[in-house]
């Protein structure tokens, strides 16, 4: 029964991820099924290089002072966080408010083989995530100080036991982060607020990566300390692929114990966990004065509240707007010098280049704001209300390009004044920062919602599918890369002994007007048919 | 009020609905029967402009749903057969976002929709998110946001489904209340003793072709609604 189960969960997974989530008819599916998996296996091999080389600087030093032990710790530390920033979120969806819980409850089946699937399918993902980190590990540390075949038997138990500690910690803080968000009142907000908060931890544990192993290395002794005293599962993890038997009988311990504790506690209490009404208490309606709008208008709240209203939205679809406003505060907060060490960084070291990496920077978050491009998918069972009602298309248009632009537009106007008034600049030079980062944004806008127009997915089984995973988030997104680099290129090796920036800056921003103005066209004569063909 | 002239709907190669004509006059009430599949739901969605269709032509009070297709949806009201409303929106929001669209002046709105909700037993809840609701109480609100702009013509698709017994009274009134200010209403169902005792009309339809059609009594004759509709899908089957 219990393979049954998993083979259920893993079915579900493979679904999620491959079944025709682009929008894509057949024809066209196999093409972009390629095309995702070249993204992500692009994804997984930068993240392979940047911890490699993360190792390759640790693990002879460590290793030479004596701290062996220490690097595998440390690597250990790194894979159960990683697993626990990627999969915290997904404990509410995948164990506790599992659309098929009440099903299986009524089947014939004990909840402890439910509670044990559900924790099987969420290891097997944990060691994925493991392996980005500790692959690379291992083969740094084996190629660089040939260890003894303990080391591959300790290392790899260690593997193997591990994804337990985080799949533990996953279900206890996932459940508490549950039941704590669904008491508040504006539970989605507040989610999408702690998914950003933890994707901008997570970026500033990845680009202080570096800052972090140079620490390790200058206060190795110290840093040991602390992990023996503070975290002995890793401590043991350390100890046992350096060949410690009694070590690696104690990972095991770590490892295990909460993961069959968490086990025995969610058996005991898995059908009362899934059947409760979590919910905040419940509102009493109270009749007040009603908010008149026009249909325009009402359209585009509408908009406006299923961003806000769906974290997972929010934080697939319009990070670039958060991501410009923080780097709007730290360039005033830190001043000019943080830009110019940014752009010595990436080898632009020209005072003339400051002004263009502020555009190209900020247009990259212009295109991390896409919300148009999954909204038609998502009208998918809604469908029939817009069009049993006299809805006109153009209306409907005008709100999802609407709502994108000022979900990504705001914010990106308070990060470009934030820049102006940061660095010293032209008046010529400002207005670029101003104006071109918002046509990119407007751009963007038109483009996810013609994308989304010509690959819809209406009949999906989930939302979140739609927002991570379609042909019109990954096109859009693309399209928006190539929006900046094109320009960029051009400029940089071509264009810039030819004419001054700022004149290029001018017919940059003009050909993106251009690129709006043909969309918009677009929309309202084949996008009005397309929408109707839905 | 409602004419269906040789509509013809295929999905693919196969005929939804096939050469269907039926008028609806003012003050009735409409029933449309047939198995799973008939191509009920196929017309009802054609009539309120959901649908496109292959052939024929539909008019909401002589305008043409193919040519002008939004002045007949300010006449009409749909209620699907399984409602999915905004779940990101609470009731209230809901209401006001369909009277917003329809333009429904603000006192209209309120009064309408604290009788209505009054009426349903749903005004507690209105403040609760759409995603908390059960299906009956989004049956409800989906009446509701139907009759907020009150609607000349009703296309109901299954509407009593999910229904508590005194909701289902309340709707029957409320079906007949529109019939008598001269409102017509079309709906499927497959209560057939609700048909029997609520329609002026029926029209009954088998693999989207019209086998039987005009008032209850002439439709039924001396039999119940049930046999009649039992026998003529057996004629079929013979």
């Amino acid at each position: 029964m219990l393979k049954t189960l998993i083979r259920i969960r893993l079915a579900a997974m493979k679904e999620t991820v491959m079944r025709r989530n682009t929008g894509l008819k057949r024809r066209g599916g196999r093409g972009m099924r390629i095309l995702i998996g070249l993204a992500f296996a692009y994804l997984a091999l930068c993240l392979l290089m940047l911890i490699g080389l993360l190792c390759y600087a640790l693990a002879a030093p460590l290793a030479g002072a004596g701290l062996g032990w220490l690097y595998h710790a440390v690597a250990g530390l790194i894979a159960v966080s990683f697993c626990f920033m990627g999969s915290v979120f997904l404990a509410q969806s995948q164990i506790f408010d599992a659309r098929d819980n009440e099903l299986l409850l009524s089947m014939p089946i004990p909840p402890r083989l439910i509670v044990a699937s559900r924790l099987l399918s969420f290891l097997l993902l944990n060691y994925l995530y493991t392996a980005i980190v500790m692959v690379p590990a291992a083969v740094v540390y084996a190629v660089q100080l040939s260890p003894g075949p303990m080391f591959y038997v300790g290392y790899a138990l260690g593997f193997l036991l591990l994804p337990m500690l985080s799949t533990a910690l996953t279900c206890v803080i996932g459940w508490l982060i549950t039941l704590l968000i669904a008491r508040m009142r504006h539970k989605n907000l507040v989610t999408g607020l702690a998914m950003i908060v933890f994707f901008f931890a997570f970026m500033a544990l990845y680009m202080n990566l570096q800052n972090y192993a140079l620490a390790l290395l200058q206060n190795g002794q110290e840093i040991a300390a602390v992990f023996e005293r503070v975290m002995p599962p890793f401590y043991s993890f350390g100890m046992a692929a350096e060949g410690s038997v009694l070590h690696l009988l104690l990972t095991a311990v770590w490892c295990l114990a909460p993961l069959a504790l968490v086990y025995a506690l969610l058996s005991r209490s898995f059908q009362r966990l899934a059947t409760t009404n979590r919910g905040a208490a419940k509102v009493k309606y109270v009749a007040r004065e009603m908010h008149v709008a026009s249909p325009r208008a009402a359209l585009l709240r509408k908009e406006l509240g299923r961003v806000f209203g769906f974290p997972l939205y929010l934080f697939n679809c319009a990070i670039g707007g958060p991501m410009a406003v923080i780097l709007g505060v730290v360039v005033l907060v830190q001043g000019p010098g943080i830009l110019s060490a940014l752009s010595a960084a990436y080898g632009l070291t020209g005072a003339g280049f400051l002004v263009p990496f502020v555009i190209i920077v900020l247009c990259f978050c212009a295109i991390c704001t896409c919300t148009s491009a999954p909204s038609i998918s998502l009208e998918g069972p809604y469908l029939w209300i817009l069009r049993a009602n006299p809805v006109r298309e153009r209306d409907l248009f005008f709100a999802k390009v609407m709502a994108n632009v000022l979900i990504g537009g705001v914010p990106l106007a308070v990060a470009s004044a934030l820049f102006v008034i940061a660095l010293p600049m032209s008046a010529a030079d400002a207005a670029l920062v101003v104006v071109l980062p918002l046509l990119a944004q407007i751009v963007m806008a038109y483009l996810g919602l013609c994308l989304n127009l010509l690959m819809p997915r209406l009949d999906w089984v989930s939302q979140a599918a739609v927002v991570k995973q379609s042909g019109s988030v990954m096109a859009a997104v693309f399209g928006g890369m190539g929006m900046i680099a094109f320009p960029a290129l051009l400029y940089a090796f071509l264009l810039n002994s030819v004419m001054s920036f700022q004149v290029f800056g001018l017919l940059v921003g003009i050909v993106l007007a251009l690129g709006c103005l043909l969309m918009h066209l677009y929309l309202g004569r084949g996008g009005v048919r397309r929408f109707r063909a839905l | 009020m409602l004419k269906i002239e040789h509509l013809t709907k295929a999905y693919g190669s196969k005929k939804a609905v096939d050469d269907l004509t039926l008028h609806i006059a003012p003050g009735e009430i409409y029933g449309f029967i047939g198995h799973n599949g008939a191509g009920k739901t196929t017309t009802i969605k054609s009539c309120c402009g959901i649908l496109q269709f292959d052939g024929g032509e539909i008019f909401v009070d002589g305008v043409s749903v193919r040519e002008n297709p939004l002045e007949c949806k300010r006449r009409i009201a749909y209620i699907p057969d399984n409602p999915d409303l905004y779940d990101f929106m609470s009731g209230v929001k809901y209401l006001n976002f369909v009277a917003d669209i329809f333009g429904v002046p603000q006192r209209d709105r309120q009064e309408r929709i604290a009788r209505y909700a009054g009426m349903f037993g749903l005004t507690e809840d209105l403040a609760q998110p759409v995603s908390a609701y059960s299906h009956g109480m989004k049956q409800k609100l989906a009446i509701i946001s139907a009759l907020i702009h009150e609607p000349r013509l009703m296309l109901l698709d299954e509407p009593f489904v999910g229904l508590d017994p005194k909701a289902t009274h309340t709707l029957k009134g409320l079906m007949r209340e529109l019939c008598d200010r001269g409102g017509a209403i079309f709906f499927s169902t497959h209560v057939l003793e609700v048909a029997e005792k609520l329609c002026d009309k029926i029209a009954i339809i088998k693999n989207g072709r019209l086998i039987a059609s005009g008032t209850t009594d002439e439709v039924k004759g001396d039999e119940s609604l049930e046999q009649v509709f039992l026998e003529l899908v057996e004629d079929d089957h013979a």
